[in-house]
C-alpha cells in the first residue's frame, strides 16, 4: 500500500530503513485490530518520540555555536585590541582558536542533547571546549597558554588508549574539517557575492536584508553539514554494531 | 634504531597496563540501573523467548499489568536498551500480513539478564519485612 510505504519513509527519516519497516510491520499487524486511526496516531506518537532529539539537538547545537562564536570573538579580539603585543602575526592562530571553540562548543551541546552526557563524543568535546576557554580568555598569560596545551596534549594522547574515546576523536576532527571548510567558503563567499556590504556597510545591509539572509543561510548550511556529519560518523564509529554481524557470546539461551 | 626499540616496548607495556586498568575497572562496574518501564519491557522479553517482537511485546505487558503502551514509547525504549547493551535484535522473515516486511525479535544480553536481576534483588530488599502481598513475602 503506498500510505505504509509512506509511513515506512517517514520513519526511516530518524531511524535505520531496515528497523522503521519493522516497526511500520507491527503497526500494520496491530492496525487490524485498532483501526486506520489508531495506526496513524501511533505512527505520529512514534515519529515525534523518534525525532525531538535530533530537532531540539540541531536548533540548539546552531544556537550553541553562533553564542560560543561571539564569545570566542569578543573574548580574543577584545583583548587583542587592548595588547596587541606583536601587531597582526597571529591573526591566523586567533581565527583559528576562534572557530574551534565555537565548533566545540556546537559538537557539545548537539551531543549532549542527541546521544547524552554518557556519551564518549560529549564527554570529549566537552573537556576539549572547556579547555578552549581559558586559552580564549588568556591567551595572552604564558603559563595559562602552556597548561592548556598540555592539557589538550594530555587529553588527546589520553584518548588513544581508550577504545570509545578513540573513535570519538575521528568524529571531532571531521566535524571540524567540515566547520572550517564551511566557513572559509562562507568568507569567500561574503566577500566575493556580497562586495555591496562591504562597500556600504551596515547601511545596505538595511537596504537589503537579502544580504544578511544569505550570510544566514550560509552559516546555516555549514552547521547543518556539521551536524550531519557529527550523526554520521557516530553513528557508524561508536553505536552499537548490527547485532548480526556482532559478539554472538553475549546472548542468553533461549528461555 | 634502538631508540624506536625502546619506544615500542615502552608502548606496549602502557597499551598492557592501560587494558589491564580498563579490565579492572570493567570488573568492577556495577550492572547498568534501569527505569521501571524497562525492566517490564525485559521481563516481557525474557517471558516470550523466541517469540519477542514489538507486538507480541507489547500486548504482554497490556495482558499482565493492564497498562496501555504507546509503541513509539516502546520501540524507544527498546533502541535505548540495544544501545546500552542490555538487549539485542535480529531480523526474522518478511510475512505477507505485514506488507512484505520482516520482524524484529528482542532477546537479552548477558549484561542486561545481569542488569535485570539486580534491579529484581533491590526490589526484593526494599520488600522484605512488608506485608504487601498478602503474607508471602512477611
Amino acid at each position: 500500500m503506498h500510505s505504509d510505504r509512506m509511513a515506512e519513509w517517514l520513519l526511516s527519516r530518524w531511524t535505520e530503513r531496515r528497523r522503521a519497516a519493522a516497526m511500520v510491520g507491527d503497526l500494520l499487524e496491530i492496525r487490524a485490530q485498532k483501526g486506520r486511526l489508531w495506526y496513524w496516531l501511533a505512527l505520529a506518537g512514534a515519529m515525534l518520540r523518534l525525532a525531538w532529539r535530533p530537532v531540539v539537538a540541531t536548533i540548539a547545537g546552531f544556537y550553541a555555536g553562533a553564542y560560543a562564536f561571539s564569545f570566542f570573538q569578543m573574548a580574543i579580539w577584545g583583548v587583542h585590541v587592548q595588547h596587541r603585543p606583536t601587531g597582526y602575526a597571529w591573526t591566523p592562530v586567533f581565527s583559528v582558536l576562534n572557530g574551534c571553540g565555537a565548533i566545540l562548543c556546537l559538537v557539545l551541546v548537539y551531543a549532549a542533547i542527541r546521544y547524552g552526557i554518557h556519551d564518549r563524543l560529549s564527554q570529549l568535546s566537552l573537556v576539549l571546549a572547556a579547555l578552549s576557554v581559558p586559552l580564549a580568555w588568556w591567551w595572552w598569560k604564558p603559563p595559562v597558554v602552556a597548561a592548556c596545551l598540555a592539557s589538550l596534549a594530555v587529553v588527546t594522547l589520553g584518548s588513544l588508549f581508550h577504545r570509545q574515546l578513540r573513535r570519538a576523536l575521528p568524529i571531532l576532527a571531521a566535524v571540524l574539517g567540515v566547520g572550517f571548510t564551511g566557513g572559509l567558503l562562507t568568507v569567500y563567499a561574503i566577500d566575493r557575492f556580497f562586495l555591496l556590504m562591504a562597500a556600504n556597510g551596515h547601511r545596505e545591509l538595511l537596504l537589503r536584508p537579502s544580504i544578511g539572509w544569505g550570510i544566514v543561510s550560509l552559516m546555516l548550511i555549514t552547521a547543518a553539514l556539521m551536524m550531519a556529519t557529527c550523526s554520521r560518523l557516530h553513528a557508524r564509529l561508536l553505536e552499537k554494531q548490527d547485532p548480526e554481524s556482532g559478539a554472538e557470546s553475549d546472548s542468553l539461551p533461549a528461555a | 634504531m634502538q631508540l624506536f626499540g625502546n619506544l615500542r616496548r615502552g608502548r606496549k607495556k602502557l597499551l598492557t597496563v592501560f587494558n589491564q586498568a580498563n579490565y579492572i575497572v570493567g570488573q568492577m562496574k556495577s550492572p547498568a540501573s534501569l527505569g521501571e518501564f524497562e525492566q517490564l519491557v525485559l521481563l516481557a522479553i525474557l517471558r516470550l523467548g523466541d517469540d519477542a517482537y514489538g507486538v507480541t511485546i507489547r500486548s504482554e505487558i497490556v495482558a499482565c499489568t493492564g497498562r496501555e503502551v504507546a509503541p513509539g514509547a516502546l520501540y524507544t525504549t527498546l533502541d535505548r536498551l540495544e544501545e546500552k547493551g542490555i538487549v539485542r535484535s535480529r531480523f526474522g522473515e518478511a510475512t505477507p500480513q505485514r506488507g512484505g516486511r520482516a520482524r524484529r525479535f528482542f532477546m537479552l544480553t548477558k549484561s542486561g539478564h545481569a542488569a535485570l536481576v539486580s534491579a529484581q534483588r533491590a526490589y526484593q530488599r526494599l520488600m522484605e519485612g512488608l506485608n504487601l502481598l498478602g503474607g508471602s513475602h512477611a
